[in-house]
């Protein structure tokens, strides 16, 4: 058997035969697998941090707004040099006793600005900024008392505010059960602090939706604290072989690595000083780093063979030179892509000293401290990315999952880091932050390994603490 | 556009090249994947998975030979690769054929090329892929052996095969048109 199977113009025809085909359907069915919807791998990350930014705005929002509890602190710490609160007014029904005992505070009996008051004296002629309370209409108790205002109905509207929470009476007038509203106070939390303090005659009159409270109490009572925060980061890394002998695979590599995802969290246990601005920190993070860098590699594979000349032969005795043509073997280099993910995996303790700068509800912290390093685990996968036509094509991904390696030759090393702390603090010890963070480079480096690696994380914490 | 150009529209996954590049190619691939594959097969989904590949590896490809070659090989390779997956659910034929004498060139040229085509994909699956490798690719035994995974002398038996198996069809269909 040989070519003469078919003689050249057989083969050609064969070659040369074209069905007839709907290429424009074809391309149809085509073009969806690839051109897929891009998928944008990591917005579900924008979207968890926008979705927290919100959370974290609307729980500051509402729970500035929500009915404070004057309870945890209105009694001074041990040698606190915070101003007590002031005691909340006691508002109620005209000639009734209020509902709880008095509070310890200086009794003063507060006449009810309600939203629409019968009498404008009630609200103007009575308001007065005696002391340091934020409700807005205050009168002493040798006051000649005021009925409770009505509303266009006529219906006594009644509001009791009693300690720790403001209480609303019954909207009938009668004796208030008890029953605990907590009034939407959203402005509250927008309010200056100076109008929340000495509020001006005309915001006695506005309805009590929006009167302004209190300002937030001024500290918490325990310095012992617990935190747990969360946050994307960026990871610029350097990249530096070991000697010359692997700038170019260097090279390869910063040219094609890109960084990833980078994300971290961890929990805190915070201890404040109670008299001073000093807090110490110490807690547990864990971080994810995530980079990807494309290597490439050539392969020689022979494939086709064609007729050409296969060897000589001469005739020792004759000097006759023969020719011999044969199939030849031709090789081909093939470029083979692959593209690696590195994930590496790091636990480390940050052990913090921070200093903070309270303004009414809101503190700014400035910290600083060392990350130590106690467990970093690498884990990767590889992607190949063109096919080598002389064999079989390798798997489109294999994960490398287990050949993750733990070093622990990293344990105990030690970078220093910085941060700030925006937050804002809420009643009941509850507090929201968000910290911005510089940690100095960490050397990621192993003997085995050719680069040394250095991961510097700037990154974004949003947080909640909690004081009990 | 001419080819340099379209090779380079492809590289940059640029959709109007992708499209001109399968206008352009695809009934002639589709020839090829018909040869290759049977009657059974759907020769259009493998073109499609051709193609697929085509686009996939042609950020790879090093114009250093012909890119209609190029085609044509990642075209057979994804067209054996359809066969070598579905040759778990097939047998080959073992019916005995008669020995016949060699048939010339000429019987074939005689023959139109649909008709070929058609007879040639009438073939069972071993004995077609050898005959398109050896026959119209130009392979050798050694080479197809690589490329099938079988020995040598199973691609020499399977194209002997074939080739009787094409004579046997030819002088059927003589006898017919007489």
């Amino acid at each position: 058997m040989s070519f003469s199977d078919l003689n050249p113009d057989a083969q050609k025809k064969i070659e040369g035969y074209r069905p007839d085909i709907d290429a424009e359907a074809l391309w149809r069915d085509i073009e969806p697998q690839l051109h897929p919807k891009k998928r944008r791998r990591f917005v579900f990350w924008w979207y968890l941090l926008g979705g927290s930014g919100l959370l974290f705005l609307g729980l500051v929002l509402v729970w500035g707004s929500s009915a404070v509890d004057f309870g945890r602190t209105t009694g001074p710490g041990p040698g606190s040099a915070v101003v007590p609160h002031p005691p909340e007014a006691i508002l109620t029904p005209s000639g009734a006793a209020p509902l709880d005992p008095a509070p310890p505070a200086p009794a003063t009996s507060v006449t009810s600005t309600g939203r629409a008051p019968a009498s404008a004296s009630t609200a103007s002629g009575s308001f007065t900024p005696t002391s340091r309370v934020g409700t807005s209409s205050i009168v002493p108790k040798s006051a000649p008392a005021l009925g409770p205002p009505e509303d266009e109905e006529g219906v006594q509207q009644t509001e009791t505010t009693q300690s720790p929470t403001r209480t609303v009476g019954n909207e009938d007038g009668t004796k208030p059960n008890g029953t605990e509203r907590t009034a939407p106070l959203l402005p509250q939390a927008l309010m200056p602090l100076e109008r929340r303090i000495n509020p001006l005659p005309w915001q006695a009159q506005i309805p009590s939706v929006l009167r302004p409270l209190p300002p937030p109490p001024p500290n918490s009572p325990s310095p012992w604290g617990l935190g747990l925060y969360f946050g994307p980061g960026a990871s610029p890394r350097q990249l530096r072989t070991r000697g010359e002998a692997g700038a170019s695979y260097r090279d390869l590599r910063a040219a094609t690595e890109t960084d990833l995802e980078t994300l971290r969290g961890g929990v805190y246990l915070q201890w404040r000083h109670p008299r001073h601005h000093w807090y110490w920190q110490l807690g547990l993070e864990y971080t994810r780093s995530a980079s990807r860098f494309e290597w490439s590699d050539q392969k020689s594979i022979d494939t086709i063979n064609y007729n050409g000349l296969q060897r000589l032969e001469v005739n020792a005795a004759t000097g006759d030179t023969t020719f011999v043509y044969g199939p030849t073997p031709q090789r081909q280099i093939h470029e083979l892509t692959r593209r690696r993910y590195n994930y590496d995996h790091l636990l480390q303790v940050p052990l913090l000293l921070g200093y903070r700068y309270r303004w009414s509800a809101w503190s700014l912290s400035a910290e600083g401290g060392v990350l130590v390093n106690v467990w970093l685990r690498r884990t990767g996968a590889v992607a190949g990315l063109n096919l080598d036509v002389g064999s079989e094509p390798e798997p489109d991904l294999y994960d490398l999952g287990e050949d993750a390696q733990d070093y622990f030759g990293l344990r105990g090393r030690i970078v220093p880091m910085l941060g700030a702390k925006l937050a804002y603090e809420l009643p009941q010890g509850w507090t929201f932050f968000a910290a911005p963070r510089y940690q100095f480079p960490l050397d990621l480096s192993q003997e085995a390994y050719l680069l040394r690696e250095r991961r510097t994380v700037f990154s974004l914490g949003l947080g909640v603490e909690y004081h009990f | 556009m001419n080819e340099r150009e379209l090779i380079l529209g492809c590289q940059k996954q640029r959709p109007a090249c992708q499209k001109e590049l399968v206008l352009r190619y695809s009934s002639q691939l589709l020839g090829i994947c018909q040869r290759y594959l049977g009657q059974r097969d759907n020769a259009r989904d493998v073109l499609q998975e051709a193609f697929i590949q085509i686009f996939r590896y042609l950020p790879s490809y090093r114009p250093t030979g012909s890119f209609e070659a190029w085609l044509k090989r990642i075209t057979v390779n994804t067209a054996l690769q359809h066969l070598r997956q579905s040759y778990r659910h097939r047998e080959l034929p073992r019916e005995e054929l008669p020995e016949l004498a060699s048939t010339a060139p000429e019987v074939y040229d005689q023959l139109a090329t649909a008709d070929l085509i058609a007879l040639i994909r009438e073939l069972p699956d071993g004995f077609r892929v050898v005959f398109n490798l050896y026959a119209i690719e130009g392979y050798n035994h050694r080479e197809i052996a690589q490329l099938l995974d079988i020995s040598a002398s199973t691609s020499r038996s399977q194209l002997a095969r074939a080739r009787r198996w094409l004579q046997q069809r030819i002088k059927r269909q003589k006898k017919i048109e007489v």
